[in-house]
């Protein structure tokens, strides 16, 4: 039996592509799934897409989300379709909070409760996540279920949203549709399985300094208007919900890398990211070709294949939104490189609104911009 | 060592960036999970920690763990850091490249043995040299710590040593100023509950006269019965008065070398009769120390912590006496009272030496307060350690003549 199987479908009847989907996922799958992982384009009736995978799964737990588009084996949509991938694991637990921007401590509540199910791992955990992309509850939530569970667990998943589309973002289960939410699902799994995660921008600029912040917006870059400053360097007048696509801002790190920070779009003089940052980080201006990110995409297919003795079994893939808007008629490439590398295996994915994974080393983020990987292990 | 200057950029950016995001919240455990998690992110760490020391121990505890919290679970229990202090001072920064599975260094957690692959540890040194603690960092890579990331880690470990005594200093002007105040304000206490009780204790004395006067002249038997009780009820309130004038330093003294090692046997003899069963007194006080005194108000502050200590303990339990010497160059002997008991809150501790303070049903609340005083009068204080559900330590300085 596969660890994944895939369905998908682009019946705008709801219920029917929720049914459809599902059966064909359970019959590539080819044995009894554990979990349902659900990405459907944001114009889907959620409630009667969820009735009619509810119509084949029966008892079996779902979650999903309303993604800028999927992508599958056997091709992609953006903004339309149902991807559903039936995955086969030892143990799953699933879980959902709601509100997480509205204070409280959500990643705690999540960490705490899956805690004692970790610590007596029997198997290779993987924490699987969906965010709103939305949220600016995403970091913190993040950052605490991490204080609270480990990295002996690998994380993976990503966020529901587009910035190409500003479209309503949606997280669900078999029971409830939800905004502002991190749904997941902690799962045990018998077969070994690896991460890849990587964006391919490089720095174009030299180092500037956040100098002041306010939530989601750097209010001053290097003691100077942040927007005159990012257009400056750049040499386009364009909106920053354009500029931002191609050029992002990324945090030093010791080895090289750089996180990925998205402006998404300008506010007055400001520039508002997709994900807050601190006062005093060190950011440079990036720049990716398209050449560069189906480079990255390549190295963290690679990265993930040389963990698992080279030979995929089937994935689930989290690309970027905005490596579609910038890949354009060229993102076949992107689907290409998959197939070529891990073979004909069945894979799902999302073109998502925020990533999370570990790059490279330590502690998982959330990213921007990236091509991320789970495969599992022929 | 030359450092290109892209990467020099990088060194000085991160540097940079994890020093200006230290001292924000200005409070110990905070600064720390920062400090790791910092560390952590910027040089890809997979665990990192913090181990205090303990100067007072010579161990290293578990202080606080980022990306393995198995280590939640050891927190407040003492950890084996695989190497003596002075091996982690002698050899720092101390790095382990290349462990192998098999053959790692020191015990560590099953699930992180086959992950480990090297490690490094970071004093955290204090300005007088001495150790704050060790940050230990678990890289999943053998090239965990390559050039110039040792030299690094340990300047940033030098800048957070000075965020973490700047934190303690300010903690101790805090404590400073909260003792102060507390007492201040017992002080204040002390001088109006002195007034009242002097006034009052005039009051009560021509009371008791006028009552007895009467007594001897009524034949009633019932009006004799009568002013038996408001002279017994006076007589009670000149007690309550006397504690009060003792706890206003306002009472007579008369003051003679005494030894310390006698009063506390003769209050531990009288009070052994009270003492229910399932408590079991153990005392230390064979040493023999000489204060300057009055015997019998130490005798009465002695047996007021005594009681209390025996009150706190309703179910059992064990209480010890010990009496300390002074250490060389020091004057001061310490007479430590330990229960078992339920023990106090923040909230009791803070108001324990406060008159009428009681969370007794039926306790006049100025046991302790009296003592509080006696024992300021012959130039010693009271410290008091209590945890609820734990017990409490009473701990009385003296001043000791030879």
């Amino acid at each position: 039996m596969n660890t994944i199987g895939v369905g998908y479908s682009t019946e705008h009847d709801a219920l029917k592509a929720g049914r459809v989907s599902t059966e064909n996922a359970i019959h590539e799958l080819g044995g009894k799934p554990s979990l349902f992982v659900v990405f459907a384009a944001s114009g889907y009736d959620l409630s009667s897409l969820i009735q009619g995978i509810k119509s084949v799964s029966k008892k079996t737990p779902v979650i999903g989300s309303s993604m800028g588009g999927c992508l599958h084996s056997k091709g992609y949509y953006a903004g339309d379709g149902v991807c559903v991938g039936a995955i086969k694991a030892k143990d799953v637990y699933t879980f959902y909070r709601e509100g997480i921007s509205k204070g409280g401590s959500p990643g705690k509540d999540i960490g705490d409760d899956l805690w004692t199910k970790v610590k007596d791992r029997k198997g290779n955990p993987l924490l699987f996540l969906l965010f709103d992309g939305n949220s600016p509850g995403i970091t913190n939530t993040l950052r605490d279920i991490y204080r609270t569970i480990d990295t002996t667990c690998n994380y993976f998943g990503g966020g529901a949203g587009s910035n190409v589309d500003n479209i309503d973002a949606y997280q669900f289960t078999d029971t409830t549709i939800m905004q502002d939410a991190c749904v997941g699902a902690l799962c045990f799994f018998e077969k070994k399985y690896s991460t890849g995660v990587a964006h391919g921008f490089k720095p174009m600029s030299s180092p500037m300094l956040v100098t002041k912040t306010k939530g989601n917006l750097i209010t001053e870059l290097d003691w100077q208007s942040p927007l005159k400053v990012y257009k400056e360097i750049i040499g386009e007048d364009k909106p920053c919900s354009i500029l931002g696509l191609n050029y992002p801002l990324g945090i030093m790190r010791m080895r090289g890398d750089r996180l990925i920070r998205d402006p998404i779009k300008e506010d007055g003089d400001y520039i508002q990211l997709f994900c807050g940052i601190e006062e005093n980080t060190v950011v440079q201006i990036m720049k990716g070709s398209k050449k560069d990110i189906l480079d990255a995409e390549r190295s963290a297919i690679k990265k993930a294949l040389s963990e698992i003795k080279g030979k995929a079994g089937g994935g689930i893939i989290f690309s970027c939104i905005s490596r579609y808007a910038l890949l354009k008629d060229k993102y076949g490439e992107e689907m290409k490189i998959i197939k070529e590398l891990i073979g004909d295996v069945p894979f799902f994915g999302c073109m998502s609104f925020g990533e999370v994974g570990i790059l490279d080393l330590g502690m998982p983020m959330f990213h921007n911009k990236t091509f991320s990987c789970l495969l599992f292990e022929k | 060592m030359l450092i290109k200057n892209s990467d020099k950029i990088t060194t000085l950016s991160v540097m940079y960036e994890i020093i200006s995001s230290m001292g924000k919240t200005m409070d110990w455990r905070e600064e720390i999970r920062h400090f790791l998690e910092k560390v952590s992110f910027f040089f890809g760490y997979e665990v990192a920690s913090f181990l205090r020391f303990s100067t007072k121990k010579k161990k290293f505890y578990l202080e606080e763990v980022i990306g393995f919290p198995e280590g939640k679970e050891l927190i407040e229990h003492e950890i084996d850091s695989g190497y003596g202090v002075e091996e982690v001072m002698e050899r720092a920064p101390f790095i382990i490249q290349s462990i192998s599975p098999k053959n790692t260094p020191f015990i560590m957690h099953p699930i992180l043995r086959p992950m480990v692959r090297s490690l490094g540890f970071f004093p955290v040194k204090r300005e007088d040299d001495k150790l704050y603690g060790v940050v230990r960092l678990f890289s999943f890579r053998e090239d965990g710590f390559p050039d110039p990331y040792p030299a690094m880690i340990t300047s940033l470990c030098n800048s957070f040593s000075l965020i973490l005594s700047h934190i303690d200093a300010k903690n101790e002007i805090l404590e400073t100023k909260e003792k102060l105040f507390h007492s201040q304000k017992i002080e204040a206490i002390g001088r109006l509950a002195g007034g009242i009780a002097h006034n009052f204790n005039n009051l009560l004395a021509i009371v008791m006269g006028y009552a007895s006067l009467l007594k001897d002249k009524e034949e009633e038997p019932a009006n004799i019965m009568a002013l038996n009780n408001i002279i017994y009820a006076a007589e009670r309130g000149k007690t309550l008065t006397y504690n009060l004038l003792d706890f206003a330093r306002a009472g007579k003294m008369v003051k003679e070398p005494l030894l310390l090692t006698e009063l506390l046997d003769s209050a531990l003899n009288i009070i052994k009769e009270t003492v229910g069963k399932g408590i079991v007194v153990d005392m230390g006080i064979s040493a023999s120390v000489k204060v300057k005194g009055d015997r019998t108000k130490l005798s009465d502050a002695f047996m007021s912590i005594i009681f209390n200590s025996i009150e706190a303990m309703p179910e059992g339990g064990r209480m010890q006496v010990c009496l300390v010497p002074p250490k060389k160059k020091e004057n001061m002997a310490v007479i430590s009272f330990r229960d078992t008991g339920h023990g106090m809150n923040k909230e009791t501790l803070e108001r324990v030496f406060e008159p009428f303070f009681t969370t007794k049903e039926m306790g006049a609340g100025l046991g302790l307060t009296t003592a509080y005083g006696i024992i300021k009068e012959h130039g010693g204080y009271i410290k008091i350690t209590s945890k609820p559900g734990k017990g409490t330590e009473v701990k009385v300085y003296l001043p000791v003549i030879k």
